[in-house]
């Protein structure tokens, strides 16, 4: 079985992936510990590795079949013959048995990889064309007349025109719980208010909400989503991904947060405002499971109750903690930024190397896989197998029959399916015919 | 069963017609919807939209005076998780001819309690008028009796 996990899973395409995309992680982890760099950037930081597997795909395509050994077991054989150098006996029918065999089989690695390719285009098409027919039909909001709430419809376009964007088109949905998410982009885009934020909030909190969600909007987020959501999935067999497009999710939550402050210079009222929420929020029953997944997939929504390392919301202290050390940063390092640039890309390329050398290995086993039947010939001779033993290790066959042959011409003639052996030894086959 | 008398009483308007001589025109609309609907309980929105299709009426509008009128007594409501989220729906205490027979009640006792002997007297002077009034009740009897056959 291990043979068998080793054989599927031990593809250049595989290993690379994972292990670079785990030392590229490692090394920005390395560069973040040393410099202060903004949210933005860290957010594209994090991003980044996962277009690995995208190259690696082209570099090393996968295989989508691989040769496995199939034995054949001794109670399918048709009779034992007793092989004895020492008997004599009646010639008998010719009997071929045999003993060993090799199969094409479908690459787990190379379903993996088929079914990434898939989901990463059907997601970045499902995102960029459905998703606010879905997110309408899910949360059934409803679009605002000019008389329904006249004072944040004009808060909207009075914060939206001071950012220098269009104004996005709001929507209400009927729900208790507080919340606010901004859906699609550019002239599409629109801020869904829910009737519980509106219900909570006063002036100054409302003004700060709607700057955070507008800022949203213009650092593109809606796209930077859609495309860590499609980079994720080329990646969904990597747990890493998920916990790497989280963190980044939360960066561009810091950074929606001091876009934010920057136009309303009210920090105390986004931090009143996300108290607020908060404390309300915790109160109330957590959202349907088909609600949260739409949404982790296709908004950017506000507040989602989660395990914080896949939240792709921050922690109400730590936004709390960052809107109160806004223009507060730490000036960057540029020694220390330097040193760890390049301890980075030396563990990325000592990485590289390990995989490399793995690789050759690998391509050793795989390339070999133009494997005949092996079996035992003997024609008006009576042989006996007593016992039978194969194992494959990395394209090599080692076959242990041992018996004993009615014969009186010796040697036995037995032929294997790729060289000529003796009975009774172990026959050592090389991978090649 | 009666409105909640711990609850706004309805104030009769004499110069409107009908349910809005109870109620404002908004509200005496929104009853009517929620009256003539079949579905039980129904969210704002779903109002809403039945409203939408005879007048140009803003959302908040219809949630604003929904819940005025949970607060008068006339609907109650309570929390369901839906399609939607988290959200109010509303079903009316009393049916239409419940409440409508509830309201004039309060009225007429009213009247009855301050104005009794003047309304006697007014039926015994103004005996054409009283025979008026006693034809178009009799009227009123002699249809109910049809329409229970």
């Amino acid at each position: 079985m291990l043979q068998s996990l080793f054989v599927q899973f031990f593809q250049p395409y595989f290993y690379f992936s994972i292990i670079l995309l785990a030392a590229a992680y490692i090394s920005i982890a390395v560069f973040l510990r040393f410099g202060t760099v903004s949210h933005r950037t860290r957010s594209l930081l994090l991003i980044a590795p996962l277009v690995i597997p995208a190259f690696i795909f082209i570099a090393y395509p996968p295989q989508f079949s691989i040769t496995e050994l199939v034995k054949t077991p001794l109670e399918s054989t048709q009779s034992f013959f007793t092989l004895s150098s020492t008997q004599t006996a009646a010639p008998q029918t010719p009997v071929t048995l045999t003993l060993i065999s090799f199969v094409t089989v479908p690459s787990v690695t190379g379903i993996l990889c088929v079914s990434a390719v898939i989901l990463c285009v059907s997601l970045f098409a499902v995102q960029v064309l459905f998703s606010e027919k879905i997110i309408k039909r899910l949360f059934r909001f409803i679009s605002l007349s000019p008389n329904d709430y006249p004072n944040l419809q004009c808060k909207v376009s009075e914060l939206a025109r001071k950012l220098a964007i269009v104004a996005p088109k709001i929507g209400l949905i009927e729900d208790l719980r507080p919340n606010a998410f901004t859906v699609s982009s550019g002239r599409k885009a629109m801020i869904v208010f829910s009737t519980g934020l509106l219900d909570i909030v006063n002036e100054d909190e409302l003004s700060a909400v709607i700057a955070h969600e507008l800022a949203h909007i213009k650092n593109r987020d809606f796209l930077f989503k859609t495309v860590s959501s499609a980079l994720t999935a080329l990646c969904f067999y990597n747990p890493l991904a998920y916990f790497a497009s989280s963190a980044a999710q939360r960066e561009r939550e810091f950074l929606a947060d001091e876009k934010g402050i920057g136009q309303v210079a009210n920090a105390t009222a986004l931090s009143s405002a996300l108290a607020k929420i908060s404390g309300v929020f915790k109160s109330m029953p957590k959202e349907s499971t088909a609600r949260f997944l739409a949404a982790n997939l296709l908004v950017r929504s506000s507040l989602l109750r989660r395990p914080s390392i896949l939240s792709s919301h921050p922690q109400l202290n730590q936004r709390l903690s960052n809107i109160s050390v806004v223009n507060q940063k730490a000036p960057f390092n540029h020694r220390k930024a330097l040193t760890a640039t390049l301890l980075s890309i030396l563990l990325v390329l000592a990485s590289a190397g390990v995989v490399y050398q793995a690789a050759g290995v690998q391509q050793r086993y795989l390339s070999d896989n133009t494997f005949r039947p092996i079996s035992i010939n003997c024609t008006g001779q009576a042989f006996n197998v007593s016992s039978f033993n194969a194992t494959s290790t990395f394209g090599m066959v080692n076959v242990n029959v041992t018996g004993t042959l009615n014969t009186t011409v010796a040697p036995a003639f037995i032929t294997a399916g790729l060289s000529t052996a003796t009975i009774n030894q172990t026959l050592a086959i090389g991978g090649k015919p | 069963m009666s409105i909640d008398k711990k609850s706004e009483l309805p104030q009769y308007n004499i110069e409107r017609k009908d349910l809005e001589a109870f109620l404002g025109p908004l509200e005496a609309s929104i009853m009517t919807a929620i009256w003539n609907s079949k579905k039980r309980p129904l969210a704002v929105r779903d109002v809403h939209e039945s409203l939408k299709a005879s007048k140009d009426i803003a959302y908040t509008t219809v949630m604003s005076t929904m819940n005025r009128l949970y607060e008068k007594g006339i609907l109650d409501r309570q929390i369901e998780k839906g399609k939607g989220g988290l959200y109010y729906v509303y079903w009316p205490v009393l049916e239409e001819q419940a409440f409508k027979k509830s309201a004039v009640g309060e009225v007429l006792s009213s009247l009855m309690e301050n104005f009794g002997e003047v309304i006697a007297n007014y039926l015994t002077e103004n005996s054409a008028s009283s025979e008026e009034v006693s034809k178009k009740l009799k009227d009123i009897l002699n249809k109910k009796q049809q329409q229970g056959k």
